[in-house]
């Protein structure tokens, strides 16, 4: 019982992109079922609870959405540590929102610094795939981006028609379970200083070292 | 739930112990008004009808001699219970009050920096001064004088697209009275009338949030009025510093006092906040809106308007505390983990008694005045949790400041080259020149001239290190082979160097060499120095930097060395002189030709490669950071 290899998984989920490309529409899609445009501006960050099903597994998912405005991404820096999967979205109608997903990706691995940054699992989405008329940024483009990240997953998804949102998080809880259960010391609690303490430490692990 | 009337009275403290089961989301964010209170209310009702009389007589006496004689009179109507009331009071009382805003005075503005800098910074370099000169200079700059009105020219600015996005999202905030038509022109007007407030000072940086404070001016003022209240408080008021500084040295800094108010009243509710690290982003919306954007009532936000018109530009960092201590038993029920109560927080109530938390944000600044708040209270909180602080087990020493010069070398290369940090320098850069002008003007040089100086100044900086990173000697195991792994990418620096001049337009292949403004390039190495040590408690205060703050600093140190040695190396004349040429800087050209460059260069590869030769140079602690640099790097 107390090692309970079952026990309800809390999973840490943050999405990044642009102002506008519908970050928080995204969110609110997948836990409550529905869009509205009458929601606010994200300032600072916000999370939502659900629980869902993975692979016959109650997981809960905190996904946490964080402001989109340049002044304010290092304020949410904050909530970056200890994440499971991290969502990029970008708007496909604007093809500055996706030049802008390398600084983000950047961005996190900076701030996050997860141990073995290179499976480090993302998932790219494509947002307001509804606007079809007013698409910037081809799924092949998309596509071939993410080959060069590691083959990060890619959904084309519309938060506001309900487009592969359940799809693409299932993949997203997928993906932050596996992280989770591969690794409990992902985002070890230190301050950069004491990692870097570890002067002739010769093994990998870093907290070992006093 | 009563509010708090009076911090630190025995009832307050006292109140409800919660010993229950903790939840993970707050209970009183849906909470109804007592029923029983409706005596109450009815009474306040009529002392209201009784204070609408009593401005209405007072607006009607002194209209026609001019209101602004009696600013006092009006404050006191702002301030007190209730508030200016009616929208029609509003109209005419808050362009007055914005003309008269109280201030922050010089004594305190200086005590409050100098306290900040002394308790906070783990730096020998940040002063009083750091927190000061942006300040100084902003006074200096003119406002625009240029009135960009037309529609046109608005479109142009930089932010539109953005305060666009942002006024599409404000759907929520109009009041439900206001037919479809006219909220569509609102929204229509408001755009334009943000972006021409932003347009006044080219240093004004737009933030979310922003469009809540001047879409409840335009609300209750109308355009004109909303801009002209508008101007005045982005250039007077407390939304100066949003707009001009980082929101970590001007918001975030402010939001901290709440903290100490809350110290001081409900040492328990602070020490549960404190002890989750849960920070103050759950506020921030609070004082940047003036509660515009979580308030969720209309006459709620412009009751908080009345107020902070009327106030201390701190007054909404008192308002933000009393509704902290007001949510205190929700905020202690609730899980003692950092997303649960930042979620609590984060969320307002539907239902507040918005008029007593007024009263009580009154009473707290009577009680611990803003100086004595930024002052004395503010140090002896800092001790508190300096001392709190070092009574937690800490696993490991400090590394050793060779250590943390290395690190931060190869990381700040990267970070100072993402594109926000990229920005500041560029925008340091060229106020350090203009700083550096001679009177007149002198011929602009031809692109080789420019080449052979940037290739000198660059044998310059590289004579310069040596001297400079002796603390490697310490750190790697193999110093010599470090010192290689700079050298390496020397040619890598010229073909950058190259690019830039290219790109930059800086110079010109012309024969007929125009004339261009004349800098003196030796001060503007000094001035490069000064401004860096001025300015470096902002930069390192950018949140991408706070977590390797002790290392950043060393590689400021190693960058201010390399600097005055290379200063020191001009002295009798740079290469500029020496050929009576000058290079010509525009900002947007040169941040463009910068940001061009490094991709051409892919300097990302470059720095990853840098990370691993030093690794392998035997800084063994880099094997961390080396693989995310190289993983940023692929393409």
């Amino acid at each position: 019982m107390s090692s309970a290899p079952h026990k309800k998984a809390l999973l840490k989920v943050i999405i990044l992109g642009d102002s506008g490309v519908g970050k928080t529409s995204l969110m609110n899609q997948f836990v409550d079922q529905r869009f509205s445009n009458q929601h606010k501006v994200t300032i600072g960050a916000d999370f939502i609870m659900k629980d869902m099903l993975v692979d016959g597994r109650l997981v809960t998912m905190q996904i946490w959405d964080t402001a989109g405005q340049e002044r304010f991404q290092s304020l949410g820096v904050a909530f970056y540590r200890g994440a499971d999967c991290c969502v990029l979205a970008y708007d496909v109608t604007n093809s500055t929102s996706f030049k802008n997903l390398d600084p983000w990706r950047d961005e996190f691995l900076i701030q996050a610094s997860p141990r073995d940054p290179e499976h480090f699992p993302f998932v790219l989405l494509g947002n307001k795939v509804d606007l079809a008329q007013d698409r910037a940024v081809s799924r092949k483009k998309a596509e071939a981006w993410c080959q060069t990240k590691t083959k990060m997953p890619y959904f084309e998804v519309s938060a506001k028609e309900a487009v592969n949102i359940d799809l693409a998080f299932q993949t997203i809880a997928r993906a932050a379970l596996a992280r989770e259960s591969q690794d409990t010391q992902d985002f070890p609690d230190f301050p950069a200083q004491v990692l870097l303490d570890c002067g002739n430490a010769k093994s990998s692990s870093f907290c070992s070292c006093q | 739930m009563p509010s708090i009337s009076a911090p630190n009275t025995p009832h307050r403290r006292k109140s409800q112990r919660h010993t229950s089961k903790l939840v993970t989301s707050c209970n009183d964010v849906s909470d109804e008004m007592d029923e029983e209170l409706d005596p109450l209310r009815v009474a306040r009702w009529r002392a209201l009808g009784d204070k609408r009389k009593a401005i209405a007589r007072f607006l009607n006496k002194h209209r026609k001699e001019g209101l602004h004689g009696y600013i006092d009179e009006l404050r006191h109507f702002a301030v007190s219970p209730g508030g200016l009331i009616d929208d029609d009071f509003r109209a005419e009382i808050w362009p007055i009050l914005a003309a008269n805003l109280v201030v922050e005075d010089e004594d305190e503005a200086e005590l409050y920096a100098s306290t900040m800098s002394l308790s906070t910074s783990e730096s020998d370099f940040e002063s009083a001064v750091s927190e000061l000169p942006t300040e100084d200079d902003d006074r200096n700059t003119p406002v625009s004088s240029q009135v960009e009105t037309d529609l046109a020219s608005l479109q142009e600015h930089r932010e539109w697209r953005q305060v666009e996005l942002d006024v599409n999202r404000t759907l929520a905030r109009f009041p439900p009275d206001i037919s479809e038509d006219h909220r569509v022109t609102l929204q229509d007007d408001l755009t334009p009338l943000i972006v021409e407030i932003l347009a006044a000072n080219p240093r004004f940086n737009y933030y979310q949030g922003f469009h809540d404070v001047l879409l409840t001016l335009l609300l209750v003022l109308g355009k004109e009025k909303a801009l002209e209240v508008g101007k005045k408080l982005s250039t007077g008021g407390s939304f100066r510093n949003y707009l001009l500084k980082s929101l970590e040295s001007s918001v975030l800094k402010e939001l901290q006092l709440m903290y100490v108010i809350l110290e001081r009243c409900d040492a328990e509710i602070e020490q549960v906040m404190r002890g989750v690290n849960l920070g103050s982003l759950f506020a921030l919306s609070w004082p940047l809106t003036w509660f515009s954007h979580s308030l969720q009532n209309y006459h709620q936000i412009v009751r908080c308007f009345d107020l902070f018109l009327a106030s201390h530009p701190i007054a909404p960092i008192y308002l933000s505390a009393a509704v902290v201590l007001y949510r205190r038993s929700s905020v202690l029920s609730v899980e003692r983990e950092m997303p649960f109560l930042h979620g609590c927080l984060n969320h307002m109530p539907h239902e507040l008694p918005i008029d007593e938390l007024i009263g009580d944000a009154n009473y707290l600044m009577k009680f611990m005045p803003p100086l004595t708040l930024k002052g004395r209270y503010l140090e002896n909180y800092l001790k508190l949790v300096d001392a709190a602080d070092s009574k937690r087990p800490r696993g490991t020493k400090l590394p050793s400041r060779a250590m943390k010069r290395i690190v931060v070398s190869v990381l700040l290369i990267g970070i100072v080259a993402a594109k926000s940090q990229m920005d500041k320098v560029t925008k340091i850069a060229m106020e350090v020149l203009e700083q550096s002008r001679y009177p007149g003007t002198i011929r602009q040089c031809r692109c080789n001239e420019e080449e052979v100086c940037g290739k000198e100044a660059i044998g310059q900086a590289l004579s310069c290190t040596p001297g400079c990173y002796y603390a490697f000697d310490k750190v790697a195991s193999n110093p010599r082979a470090l010192h290689g792994c700079i050298q390496q990418k020397t040619g890598v620096l010229q073909d950058f160097l190259q690019c830039v001049i290219k790109e930059s337009g800086s110079c010109t292949n012309n024969a007929a060499q125009p004339q261009v403004s004349h800098y003196d390039f030796r001060r503007v190495l000094q001035n490069g120095v000064a401004r860096l040590q001025a300015s470096r408690a902002d930069i390192l205060s950018s949140s991408t930097l706070k977590s390797i703050r002790n290392f950043a600093n060393a590689v400021m140190d190693f960058g201010l060395c390399v600097e005055s040695c290379a200063a020191q190396e001009n002295a009798a004349g740079t290469c500029f002189d020496r050929k009576g040429c000058n290079p010509v800087f525009e900002e947007k050209k040169a941040r463009k030709g910068l940001k061009r460059c490094m991709k051409r260069i892919n300097w990302k590869v470059h720095v990853g490669q840098l990370c691993d030769c030093a690794m392998a140079a035997g800084v063994s602690e880099l094997n961390r950071f080396c693989p995310i640099l190289r993983l940023m790097s692929t393409h």
